[in-house]
Protein backbone atom coordinates (compact mmCIF):
# COMPACT_ATOMS: atom_id res chain seq x y z
CA UNK A 1 0.00 0.00 0.00
CA UNK A 2 1.59 3.09 -1.12
CA UNK A 3 2.10 5.71 2.14
CA UNK A 4 0.84 8.94 2.00
CA UNK A 5 0.97 11.99 4.41
CA UNK A 6 -2.50 13.54 5.78
CA UNK A 7 -3.69 16.26 3.86
CA UNK A 8 -2.78 19.86 4.99
CA UNK A 9 -5.56 23.22 4.07
CA UNK A 10 -2.29 24.13 2.49
CA UNK A 11 -1.94 21.47 0.20
CA UNK A 12 -5.52 21.59 -0.81
CA UNK A 13 -5.07 25.45 -1.21
CA UNK A 14 -2.16 24.77 -3.76
CA UNK A 15 -3.67 22.24 -5.56
CA UNK A 16 -6.68 24.52 -6.23
CA UNK A 17 -4.77 27.67 -7.19
CA UNK A 18 -1.68 26.20 -8.89
CA UNK A 19 -3.14 23.02 -10.75
CA UNK A 20 -6.94 23.42 -10.93
CA UNK A 21 -6.96 27.12 -11.45
CA UNK A 22 -9.62 27.86 -9.01
CA UNK A 23 -7.70 29.29 -5.85
CA UNK A 24 -10.22 28.97 -2.41
CA UNK A 25 -9.73 30.99 0.68
CA UNK A 26 -8.06 29.41 4.11
CA UNK A 27 -10.94 28.74 5.72
CA UNK A 28 -12.24 26.63 2.52
CA UNK A 29 -9.16 24.73 2.22
CA UNK A 30 -9.41 23.93 5.86
CA UNK A 31 -13.34 23.00 5.31
CA UNK A 32 -11.95 20.61 2.05
CA UNK A 33 -9.24 19.49 3.78
CA UNK A 34 -11.02 17.42 6.83
CA UNK A 35 -13.69 16.55 4.24
CA UNK A 36 -11.05 15.26 1.90
CA UNK A 37 -9.02 13.43 4.27
CA UNK A 38 -11.96 11.69 5.08
CA UNK A 39 -12.52 10.14 1.12
CA UNK A 40 -8.92 9.96 0.73
CA UNK A 41 -8.97 7.06 3.44
CA UNK A 42 -11.97 5.45 1.68
CA UNK A 43 -9.67 5.85 -1.96
CA UNK A 44 -6.82 4.29 -0.20
CA UNK A 45 -8.56 0.89 0.34
CA UNK A 46 -9.19 1.25 -4.03
CA UNK A 47 -5.39 0.68 -3.99
CA UNK A 48 -5.20 -2.35 -2.55
CA UNK A 49 -7.74 -3.85 -4.65
CA UNK A 50 -6.86 -7.08 -6.59
CA UNK A 51 -7.23 -5.45 -9.83
CA UNK A 52 -3.37 -5.61 -11.18
CA UNK A 53 -4.67 -7.00 -14.32
CA UNK A 54 -8.25 -5.67 -15.06
CA UNK A 55 -9.17 -2.67 -17.29
CA UNK A 56 -10.93 0.01 -16.44
CA UNK A 57 -14.38 0.27 -17.25
CA UNK A 58 -14.04 2.73 -19.81
CA UNK A 59 -14.20 1.61 -23.71
CA UNK A 60 -12.69 4.48 -26.51
CA UNK A 61 -14.34 4.34 -29.89
CA UNK A 62 -13.09 6.10 -32.42
CA UNK A 63 -15.47 8.40 -34.09
CA UNK A 64 -16.57 7.49 -37.61
CA UNK A 65 -18.71 10.16 -39.29
CA UNK A 66 -22.04 9.55 -40.11
CA UNK A 67 -22.80 6.95 -36.93
CA UNK A 68 -23.42 7.92 -32.88
CA UNK A 69 -22.24 11.58 -32.54
CA UNK A 70 -21.07 11.81 -29.33
CA UNK B 1 -64.94 7.33 -11.81
CA UNK B 2 -64.91 9.86 -8.79
CA UNK B 3 -61.53 11.19 -9.39
CA UNK B 4 -59.83 10.27 -12.65
CA UNK B 5 -56.46 11.20 -11.01
CA UNK B 6 -56.39 8.53 -9.17
CA UNK B 7 -56.04 5.72 -11.99
CA UNK B 8 -53.18 3.89 -13.19
CA UNK B 9 -51.30 4.81 -16.55
CA UNK B 10 -53.03 1.58 -17.46
CA UNK B 11 -56.41 2.45 -16.45
CA UNK B 12 -56.25 5.58 -18.23
CA UNK B 13 -54.88 4.06 -21.20
CA UNK B 14 -57.68 1.76 -21.26
CA UNK B 15 -60.36 4.16 -20.70
CA UNK B 16 -58.69 6.48 -23.32
CA UNK B 17 -58.31 4.12 -25.91
CA UNK B 18 -62.67 2.75 -25.79
CA UNK B 19 -63.83 6.77 -25.19
CA UNK B 20 -64.90 6.23 -22.28
CA UNK B 21 -62.39 8.11 -20.65
CA UNK B 22 -60.85 11.70 -21.55
CA UNK B 23 -57.12 12.98 -22.11
CA UNK B 24 -58.40 16.37 -21.49
CA UNK B 25 -60.46 16.16 -18.78
CA UNK B 26 -57.26 13.98 -17.47
CA UNK B 27 -55.35 16.64 -18.04
CA UNK B 28 -57.48 19.34 -16.53
CA UNK B 29 -57.89 17.19 -13.51
CA UNK B 30 -53.94 17.03 -13.03
CA UNK B 31 -53.82 20.67 -13.28
CA UNK B 32 -56.60 20.93 -10.97
CA UNK B 33 -54.98 19.18 -8.40
CA UNK B 34 -51.08 20.34 -9.25
CA UNK B 35 -53.11 24.08 -8.46
CA UNK B 36 -54.42 22.51 -5.07
CA UNK B 37 -51.09 20.12 -3.76
CA UNK B 38 -48.37 20.97 -5.42
CA UNK B 39 -46.97 24.29 -2.76
CA UNK B 40 -46.99 21.03 -0.04
CA UNK B 41 -44.77 19.08 -1.81
CA UNK B 42 -42.58 21.57 -4.58
CA UNK B 43 -42.83 18.99 -7.51
CA UNK B 44 -43.27 21.10 -10.28
CA UNK B 45 -41.31 24.02 -11.03
CA UNK B 46 -42.79 24.96 -14.80
CA UNK B 47 -45.82 23.85 -15.53
CA UNK B 48 -47.02 23.71 -19.57
CA UNK B 49 -50.72 23.89 -19.28
CA UNK B 50 -51.75 26.04 -22.34
CA UNK B 51 -49.32 23.35 -24.32
CA UNK B 52 -50.37 20.50 -22.32
CA UNK B 53 -54.16 21.16 -23.18
CA UNK B 54 -53.80 21.06 -26.80
CA UNK B 55 -51.77 18.41 -26.66
CA UNK B 56 -54.13 16.36 -24.62
CA UNK B 57 -56.59 17.82 -27.30
CA UNK B 58 -54.49 16.42 -29.95
CA UNK B 59 -54.40 12.51 -28.60
CA UNK B 60 -58.25 12.59 -28.00
CA UNK B 61 -58.93 14.01 -31.77
CA UNK B 62 -56.29 10.87 -33.02
CA UNK B 63 -58.03 8.60 -30.83
CA UNK B 64 -61.63 8.94 -31.74
CA UNK B 65 -59.66 8.73 -35.31
CA UNK B 66 -58.85 5.35 -34.70
CA UNK B 67 -55.23 6.71 -34.82
CA UNK B 68 -54.15 5.52 -31.52
CA UNK B 69 -50.40 5.86 -30.95
CA UNK B 70 -50.03 3.08 -28.37
CA UNK B 71 -50.48 2.93 -24.06
CA UNK B 72 -48.68 6.26 -23.45
CA UNK B 73 -51.17 8.15 -25.68
CA UNK B 74 -52.59 11.18 -24.26
CA UNK B 75 -51.00 9.79 -20.45
CA UNK B 76 -50.26 13.16 -18.31
CA UNK B 77 -46.55 13.08 -17.24
CA UNK B 78 -44.15 15.28 -15.78
CA UNK B 79 -40.57 15.45 -16.84
CA UNK B 80 -37.81 16.08 -14.40
CA UNK B 81 -36.07 19.13 -14.53
CA UNK B 82 -32.42 17.90 -15.90
CA UNK B 83 -33.72 16.82 -19.04
CA UNK B 84 -33.76 19.63 -21.73
CA UNK B 85 -37.19 20.21 -23.27
CA UNK B 86 -37.53 22.13 -26.46
CA UNK B 87 -39.08 25.60 -25.65
CA UNK B 88 -39.77 25.12 -21.97
CA UNK B 89 -37.56 26.33 -18.97
CA UNK B 90 -34.85 23.05 -18.10
CA UNK B 91 -32.78 24.35 -14.89
CA UNK B 92 -31.41 21.34 -13.97
CA UNK B 93 -32.58 22.93 -10.34
CA UNK B 94 -29.83 25.53 -10.73
CA UNK B 95 -29.67 28.96 -11.22
CA UNK B 96 -26.61 28.25 -13.26
CA UNK B 97 -29.80 27.20 -15.85
CA UNK B 98 -32.11 29.50 -14.70
CA UNK B 99 -33.05 30.88 -17.67
CA UNK B 100 -32.10 27.84 -19.86
CA UNK B 101 -34.71 27.32 -22.72
CA UNK B 102 -33.36 24.26 -24.81
CA UNK B 103 -34.13 24.33 -28.59
CA UNK B 104 -34.33 20.53 -28.49
CA UNK B 105 -35.64 17.82 -26.58
CA UNK B 106 -34.05 14.85 -24.59
CA UNK B 107 -34.20 11.97 -26.62
CA UNK B 108 -36.69 10.90 -23.76
CA UNK B 109 -38.54 13.43 -24.08
CA UNK B 110 -39.02 13.45 -27.49
CA UNK B 111 -39.94 9.63 -27.76
CA UNK B 112 -42.70 10.00 -24.78
CA UNK B 113 -43.79 13.05 -27.10
CA UNK B 114 -43.79 10.87 -30.06
CA UNK B 115 -45.52 8.29 -27.90
CA UNK B 116 -48.69 10.77 -27.43
CA UNK B 117 -47.79 11.52 -23.93
CA UNK B 118 -49.08 15.01 -22.40
CA UNK B 119 -46.14 16.71 -21.11
CA UNK B 120 -47.73 18.82 -17.75
CA UNK B 121 -44.16 20.48 -16.71
CA UNK B 122 -41.19 20.27 -15.19
CA UNK B 123 -40.52 18.83 -11.80
CA UNK B 124 -38.10 19.69 -9.03
CA UNK B 125 -34.49 17.87 -8.88
CA UNK B 126 -31.57 18.60 -6.69
CA UNK B 127 -29.32 20.67 -8.38
CA UNK B 128 -27.76 19.13 -11.59
CA UNK B 129 -28.75 15.65 -9.95
CA UNK B 130 -25.54 16.10 -7.39
CA UNK B 131 -27.44 14.61 -4.62
CA UNK B 132 -29.83 11.83 -2.56
CA UNK B 133 -32.32 14.32 -0.97
CA UNK B 134 -33.20 16.78 -3.46
CA UNK B 135 -33.59 19.99 -0.42
CA UNK B 136 -30.42 21.42 -2.32
CA UNK B 137 -32.14 22.97 -5.34
CA UNK B 138 -32.86 26.83 -6.71
CA UNK B 139 -36.74 26.20 -6.44
CA UNK B 140 -36.47 25.28 -2.36
CA UNK B 141 -36.67 21.61 -1.32
CA UNK B 142 -38.98 19.48 -2.23
CA UNK B 143 -40.89 17.81 0.27
CA UNK B 144 -41.85 13.97 1.08
CA UNK B 145 -45.70 13.72 0.43
CA UNK B 146 -45.97 11.44 3.57
CA UNK B 147 -44.60 14.21 6.08
CA UNK B 148 -43.47 17.76 4.43
CA UNK B 149 -40.92 17.99 7.06
CA UNK B 150 -39.21 15.06 5.09
CA UNK B 151 -36.98 14.99 2.26
CA UNK B 152 -39.03 13.41 -1.03
CA UNK B 153 -34.90 11.76 -1.53
CA UNK B 154 -33.19 12.79 -4.73
CA UNK B 155 -32.31 13.63 -7.23
CA UNK B 156 -35.70 13.10 -8.96
CA UNK B 157 -37.25 14.30 -6.06
CA UNK B 158 -39.90 16.49 -7.79
CA UNK B 159 -40.66 12.96 -10.02
CA UNK B 160 -41.16 10.89 -6.76
CA UNK B 161 -43.27 13.46 -5.08
CA UNK B 162 -45.44 14.50 -7.68
CA UNK B 163 -46.29 10.65 -8.56
CA UNK B 164 -47.11 9.73 -4.88
CA UNK B 165 -49.26 12.86 -4.65
CA UNK B 166 -50.91 12.15 -7.99
CA UNK B 167 -50.19 15.12 -9.05
CA UNK B 168 -49.04 13.15 -12.73
CA UNK B 169 -49.24 9.43 -14.30
CA UNK B 170 -45.68 9.03 -14.55
CA UNK B 171 -43.00 10.99 -14.59
CA UNK B 172 -39.06 10.62 -15.75
CA UNK B 173 -36.25 10.63 -13.25
CA UNK B 174 -32.46 9.70 -13.74
CA UNK B 175 -30.27 7.44 -11.70
CA UNK B 176 -26.37 8.01 -11.02
CA UNK B 177 -26.47 6.41 -7.26
CA UNK B 178 -29.71 6.03 -7.16
CA UNK B 179 -31.49 9.07 -7.93
CA UNK B 180 -34.91 7.19 -9.55
CA UNK B 181 -35.08 4.53 -7.24
CA UNK B 182 -34.12 6.76 -3.72
CA UNK B 183 -37.16 9.15 -4.18
CA UNK B 184 -39.37 5.85 -5.32
CA UNK B 185 -38.58 4.66 -2.08
CA UNK B 186 -38.99 7.34 0.23
CA UNK B 187 -42.40 8.76 -1.61
CA UNK B 188 -43.88 4.64 -1.72
CA UNK B 189 -44.33 4.64 -5.68
CA UNK B 190 -42.00 1.99 -8.09
CA UNK B 191 -39.02 3.33 -9.80
CA UNK B 192 -37.74 1.42 -12.43
CA UNK B 193 -33.27 2.00 -13.27
CA UNK B 194 -32.92 0.22 -16.28
CA UNK B 195 -29.41 -1.09 -17.65
CA UNK B 196 -26.50 1.15 -18.44
CA UNK B 197 -26.99 1.81 -22.43
CA UNK B 198 -30.23 0.76 -22.52
CA UNK B 199 -32.24 4.32 -22.86
CA UNK B 200 -30.21 7.36 -24.27
CA UNK B 201 -28.67 10.08 -22.11
CA UNK B 202 -29.39 12.52 -24.68
CA UNK B 203 -30.04 15.95 -23.61
CA UNK B 204 -29.89 15.28 -20.04
CA UNK B 205 -27.46 17.13 -18.16
CA UNK B 206 -25.20 14.32 -16.88
CA UNK B 207 -24.03 14.24 -12.98
CA UNK B 208 -21.32 11.54 -13.92
CA UNK B 209 -21.31 10.22 -18.22
CA UNK B 210 -20.35 6.53 -17.14
CA UNK B 211 -23.37 5.75 -14.76
CA UNK B 212 -26.32 8.29 -15.61
CA UNK B 213 -29.20 5.99 -16.60
CA UNK B 214 -32.72 7.70 -17.29
CA UNK B 215 -35.81 5.55 -16.65
CA UNK B 216 -39.74 5.53 -15.57
CA UNK B 217 -41.37 6.40 -11.98
CA UNK B 218 -44.67 5.06 -11.91
CA UNK B 219 -47.14 4.07 -9.55
CA UNK B 220 -46.93 0.23 -9.94
CA UNK B 221 -44.73 -2.11 -12.08
CA UNK B 222 -47.29 -2.26 -14.42
CA UNK B 223 -47.34 1.55 -15.33
CA UNK B 224 -43.36 1.48 -15.81
CA UNK B 225 -43.50 -1.02 -18.39
CA UNK B 226 -45.83 1.20 -20.42
CA UNK B 227 -43.85 4.27 -19.75
CA UNK B 228 -40.66 2.05 -20.37
CA UNK B 229 -41.61 0.95 -23.45
CA UNK B 230 -40.61 3.78 -26.13
CA UNK B 231 -37.74 5.18 -24.29
CA UNK B 232 -34.94 2.23 -25.17
CA UNK B 233 -32.57 2.25 -28.24
CA UNK B 234 -30.00 3.79 -29.84
CA UNK B 235 -30.56 7.77 -31.28
CA UNK B 236 -27.33 8.25 -32.82
CA UNK B 237 -26.89 10.74 -29.89
CA UNK B 238 -25.52 8.50 -26.99
CA UNK B 239 -23.25 6.16 -28.17
CA UNK B 240 -23.46 3.88 -25.13
CA UNK B 241 -26.75 2.95 -25.82
CA UNK B 242 -26.98 -0.77 -27.27
CA UNK B 243 -28.72 -1.87 -30.38
CA UNK B 244 -30.45 -4.56 -28.98
CA UNK B 245 -33.81 -6.14 -29.82
CA UNK B 246 -36.65 -3.93 -27.02
CA UNK B 247 -38.91 -6.65 -25.63
CA UNK B 248 -42.77 -6.32 -25.39
CA UNK B 249 -42.18 -5.31 -20.96
CA UNK B 250 -46.18 -5.86 -20.84
CA UNK B 251 -46.25 -8.86 -22.25
CA UNK B 252 -43.64 -9.99 -19.76
CA UNK B 253 -46.36 -9.49 -16.53
CA UNK B 254 -47.58 -12.66 -16.80
CA UNK B 255 -47.68 -13.14 -12.91
CA UNK B 256 -45.88 -16.60 -13.36
CA UNK B 257 -42.66 -16.51 -11.81
CA UNK B 258 -42.62 -20.09 -10.69
CA UNK B 259 -39.13 -21.41 -10.27
CA UNK B 260 -37.73 -17.90 -10.55
CA UNK B 261 -34.38 -17.59 -8.63
CA UNK B 262 -33.86 -14.77 -6.55
CA UNK B 263 -30.59 -14.39 -4.48
CA UNK B 264 -30.57 -12.47 -0.99
CA UNK B 265 -26.74 -10.92 -0.43
CA UNK B 266 -25.43 -12.63 2.68
CA UNK B 267 -23.82 -9.61 3.74
CA UNK B 268 -23.73 -5.47 2.51
CA UNK B 269 -27.05 -5.04 1.55
CA UNK B 270 -28.48 -5.59 5.22
CA UNK B 271 -25.68 -5.69 7.51
CA UNK B 272 -26.88 -1.22 7.86
CA UNK B 273 -30.29 -1.18 7.28
CA UNK B 274 -32.49 -0.10 10.04
CA UNK B 275 -33.56 -3.86 11.75
CA UNK B 276 -37.72 -3.04 10.38
CA UNK B 277 -36.43 -2.24 6.89
CA UNK B 278 -34.54 -5.54 6.50
CA UNK B 279 -37.73 -7.31 8.11
CA UNK B 280 -40.06 -5.56 5.27
CA UNK B 281 -38.04 -6.82 2.44
CA UNK B 282 -37.80 -10.16 3.68
CA UNK B 283 -41.04 -10.11 4.14
CA UNK B 284 -41.60 -9.00 0.57
CA UNK B 285 -39.20 -11.86 -0.37
CA UNK B 286 -41.11 -14.53 1.35
CA UNK B 287 -44.31 -13.23 -0.67
CA UNK B 288 -42.48 -14.08 -3.86
CA UNK B 289 -41.12 -17.48 -2.93
CA UNK B 290 -44.85 -17.98 -1.66
CA UNK B 291 -45.34 -17.34 -5.27
CA UNK B 292 -43.68 -20.27 -6.61
CA UNK B 293 -39.67 -18.18 -6.77
CA UNK B 294 -36.61 -20.05 -5.12
CA UNK B 295 -34.93 -18.21 -2.72
CA UNK B 296 -30.70 -18.88 -1.97
CA UNK B 297 -28.33 -16.80 -0.19
CA UNK B 298 -25.75 -15.21 -2.33
CA UNK B 299 -22.31 -13.53 -1.77
CA UNK B 300 -21.41 -10.69 -3.53
CA UNK B 301 -17.07 -10.33 -3.53
CA UNK B 302 -15.87 -7.02 -3.45
CA UNK B 303 -18.87 -5.35 -2.50
CA UNK B 304 -18.01 -3.22 0.42
CA UNK B 305 -15.55 -0.84 -1.82
CA UNK B 306 -18.88 0.42 -3.64
CA UNK B 307 -19.25 3.60 -1.83
CA UNK B 308 -16.03 4.50 -2.15
CA UNK B 309 -16.00 3.60 -5.83
CA UNK B 310 -18.88 5.74 -6.58
CA UNK B 311 -17.99 8.52 -4.61
CA UNK B 312 -14.37 8.90 -6.64
CA UNK B 313 -16.76 8.83 -9.90
CA UNK B 314 -19.23 11.67 -8.81
CA UNK B 315 -16.27 13.35 -7.80
CA UNK B 316 -14.14 13.27 -11.17
CA UNK B 317 -16.95 13.34 -13.87
CA UNK B 318 -18.85 15.71 -11.68
CA UNK B 319 -16.19 18.24 -11.66
CA UNK B 320 -14.76 18.21 -15.10
CA UNK B 321 -18.37 18.72 -16.35
CA UNK B 322 -18.66 21.65 -14.32
CA UNK B 323 -15.52 22.94 -14.64
CA UNK B 324 -15.84 26.14 -16.83
CA UNK B 325 -18.53 27.47 -14.69
CA UNK B 326 -16.85 26.55 -11.20
CA UNK B 327 -14.51 29.17 -12.02
CA UNK B 328 -16.22 31.46 -13.64
CA UNK B 329 -20.11 31.53 -11.80
CA UNK B 330 -19.23 29.47 -9.15
CA UNK B 331 -21.65 31.46 -6.56
CA UNK B 332 -24.31 30.81 -8.36
CA UNK B 333 -24.23 27.15 -7.41
CA UNK B 334 -25.45 25.67 -3.54
CA UNK B 335 -23.15 25.59 -1.21
CA UNK B 336 -23.78 21.59 -0.70
CA UNK B 337 -23.18 21.34 -4.57
CA UNK B 338 -20.16 23.59 -5.10
CA UNK B 339 -18.98 21.96 -1.93
CA UNK B 340 -18.92 18.42 -3.79
CA UNK B 341 -17.25 20.24 -6.76
CA UNK B 342 -14.41 22.00 -5.51
CA UNK B 343 -13.53 18.89 -3.92
CA UNK B 344 -13.78 17.04 -7.02
CA UNK B 345 -10.20 19.41 -8.06
CA UNK B 346 -8.20 17.05 -5.37
CA UNK B 347 -9.02 13.23 -6.95
CA UNK B 348 -5.77 11.60 -8.74
CA UNK B 349 -6.25 10.48 -12.08
CA UNK B 350 -5.17 7.00 -10.83
CA UNK B 351 -8.10 6.68 -7.85
CA UNK B 352 -10.53 7.61 -10.63
CA UNK B 353 -8.99 4.66 -13.06
CA UNK B 354 -9.14 2.43 -9.82
CA UNK B 355 -12.72 2.85 -9.43
CA UNK B 356 -13.27 2.26 -12.81
CA UNK B 357 -11.30 -0.23 -12.79
CA UNK B 358 -13.37 -1.63 -9.87
CA UNK B 359 -16.78 -1.46 -11.86
CA UNK B 360 -15.09 -3.85 -14.43
CA UNK B 361 -14.06 -6.27 -10.76
CA UNK B 362 -17.81 -6.21 -9.29
CA UNK B 363 -19.72 -6.22 -12.41
CA UNK B 364 -17.38 -10.48 -12.74
CA UNK B 365 -18.84 -10.30 -9.16
CA UNK B 366 -21.88 -9.50 -10.31
CA UNK B 367 -21.64 -11.89 -13.25
CA UNK B 368 -20.81 -14.67 -11.16
CA UNK B 369 -24.00 -14.56 -8.64
CA UNK B 370 -26.35 -14.14 -11.79
CA UNK B 371 -25.25 -16.97 -13.22
CA UNK B 372 -26.72 -18.89 -10.55
CA UNK B 373 -29.95 -16.82 -9.59
CA UNK B 374 -32.33 -14.54 -11.79
CA UNK B 375 -32.27 -11.49 -9.73
CA UNK B 376 -30.97 -10.22 -6.71
CA UNK B 377 -33.57 -8.16 -3.71
CA UNK B 378 -32.26 -6.50 -1.24
CA UNK B 379 -33.79 -3.00 0.75
CA UNK B 380 -34.02 -0.12 -1.43
CA UNK B 381 -32.70 2.03 1.10
CA UNK B 382 -31.27 1.45 4.69
CA UNK B 383 -33.14 3.80 6.15
CA UNK B 384 -36.83 5.88 5.78
CA UNK B 385 -36.99 9.44 4.58
CA UNK B 386 -35.18 11.57 7.15
CA UNK B 387 -36.16 15.56 8.01
CA UNK B 388 -34.87 17.96 5.81
CA UNK B 389 -31.45 19.02 7.15
CA UNK B 390 -30.67 16.16 9.31
CA UNK B 391 -27.06 15.28 8.33
CA UNK B 392 -26.58 12.07 10.85
CA UNK B 393 -28.43 8.95 11.71
CA UNK B 394 -27.76 5.97 13.76
CA UNK B 395 -28.17 2.44 12.20
CA UNK B 396 -27.94 -0.24 14.67
CA UNK B 397 -25.80 1.32 17.18
CA UNK B 398 -23.39 3.26 14.78
CA UNK B 399 -23.76 6.64 13.41
CA UNK B 400 -24.01 7.34 9.54
CA UNK B 401 -24.68 9.51 7.14
CA UNK B 402 -27.70 10.40 5.87
CA UNK B 403 -26.23 11.11 2.32
CA UNK B 404 -24.19 7.67 2.72
CA UNK B 405 -26.77 5.58 4.20
CA UNK B 406 -29.43 6.24 1.88
CA UNK B 407 -26.69 5.78 -1.33
CA UNK B 408 -25.82 2.56 -0.10
CA UNK B 409 -27.45 -0.11 -1.30
CA UNK B 410 -28.21 1.57 -4.77
CA UNK B 411 -24.86 2.52 -6.00
CA UNK B 412 -23.69 -0.97 -6.64
CA UNK B 413 -26.61 -1.83 -9.26
CA UNK B 414 -25.38 2.05 -11.07
CA UNK B 415 -21.65 0.95 -11.00
CA UNK B 416 -22.39 -2.44 -12.64
CA UNK B 417 -25.06 -0.89 -14.56
CA UNK B 418 -27.45 -3.43 -13.76
CA UNK B 419 -31.27 -2.76 -14.30
CA UNK B 420 -33.42 -2.38 -10.92
CA UNK B 421 -36.48 -1.94 -10.24
CA UNK B 422 -38.16 -0.90 -6.75
CA UNK B 423 -41.51 -1.28 -5.21
CA UNK B 424 -43.00 -0.30 -1.69
CA UNK B 425 -43.12 -3.04 0.54
CA UNK B 426 -44.42 -1.70 3.65
CA UNK B 427 -44.88 1.65 5.97
CA UNK B 428 -42.32 1.98 8.88
CA UNK B 429 -43.11 2.96 12.48
CA UNK B 430 -42.74 6.55 11.27
CA UNK B 431 -45.33 6.08 8.86
CA UNK B 432 -42.29 6.59 5.64
CA UNK B 433 -42.70 4.04 3.33
CA UNK B 434 -40.47 0.80 2.81
CA UNK B 435 -38.90 -0.41 -0.68
CA UNK B 436 -37.87 -3.72 -1.86
CA UNK B 437 -34.98 -3.62 -4.88
CA UNK B 438 -35.09 -6.54 -7.23
CA UNK B 439 -31.33 -6.04 -9.63
CA UNK B 440 -31.13 -8.57 -12.63
CA UNK B 441 -28.67 -9.73 -15.98
CA UNK B 442 -28.04 -6.97 -17.98
CA UNK B 443 -30.87 -5.82 -20.35
CA UNK B 444 -33.17 -7.78 -18.74
CA UNK B 445 -35.69 -5.20 -17.88
CA UNK B 446 -38.45 -7.38 -18.67
CA UNK B 447 -37.27 -9.74 -15.82
CA UNK B 448 -37.51 -7.75 -13.05
CA UNK B 449 -40.85 -5.62 -14.12
CA UNK B 450 -42.19 -9.01 -14.04
CA UNK B 451 -41.25 -10.01 -10.55
CA UNK B 452 -42.26 -6.33 -9.60
CA UNK B 453 -45.69 -7.27 -11.35
CA UNK B 454 -46.39 -10.43 -9.40
CA UNK B 455 -45.77 -8.95 -6.14
CA UNK B 456 -47.84 -5.86 -6.67
CA UNK B 457 -50.73 -8.56 -7.90
CA UNK B 458 -50.29 -10.15 -4.33
CA UNK B 459 -49.60 -7.15 -2.15
CA UNK B 460 -51.64 -3.58 -2.02
CA UNK B 461 -48.38 -1.74 -1.21
CA UNK B 462 -48.11 0.44 -4.29
CA UNK B 463 -51.76 1.17 -3.81
CA UNK B 464 -51.45 3.22 -0.84
CA UNK B 465 -51.12 6.97 -1.07
CA UNK B 466 -49.79 9.68 1.03
CA UNK B 467 -52.70 11.33 3.06
CA UNK B 468 -54.08 14.91 1.19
Amino acid sequence: MSKRSPITPKTLQSVAAELAGQPISAEKAAAHAEMFENIMQMIASLRDLPIKDVEPAVIFRPVERGGESK
Amino acid sequence: MSDITELSIAQLSQGFRVKSLSPVDAAEAYFARIDTHNDKVNAFVTLCEEDALAEAKQAETEIAAGKWRGPMHGIPIGHKDLYQTAGVRSTAGSRVLENDVPESDATAVARLKQAGAVMLGKLNTHEFAYGPTNDSSMFGPCRNPWDTARFSGGSSGGSGAAVALRLCAGATGSDTGGSIRMPSACCGITGLKPTYGRASRAGIYPLCWTMDHPGPMTRSAEDAALMFQPMPGPDGQDAAVADRAVPDYASALTGDIKGLKIGVPNHYFFDRTIPEIATAAMDAIAVLEGLGAEVREVDIAHIDHAAAVALVLYLSEGTAYHDDHIATIGELYTDQVRLFLEVGNYVLAKDYLHAQRYRTLLGHAMADVLAEVDVLCTPTLPITAQPLGQEAIDIRGETDSVFGAILRNTEPFDLTGLPALVVPCGNASDGMPMSLQIAGRPFDEAGVLKIGHAFQQASDWHLRRPPD
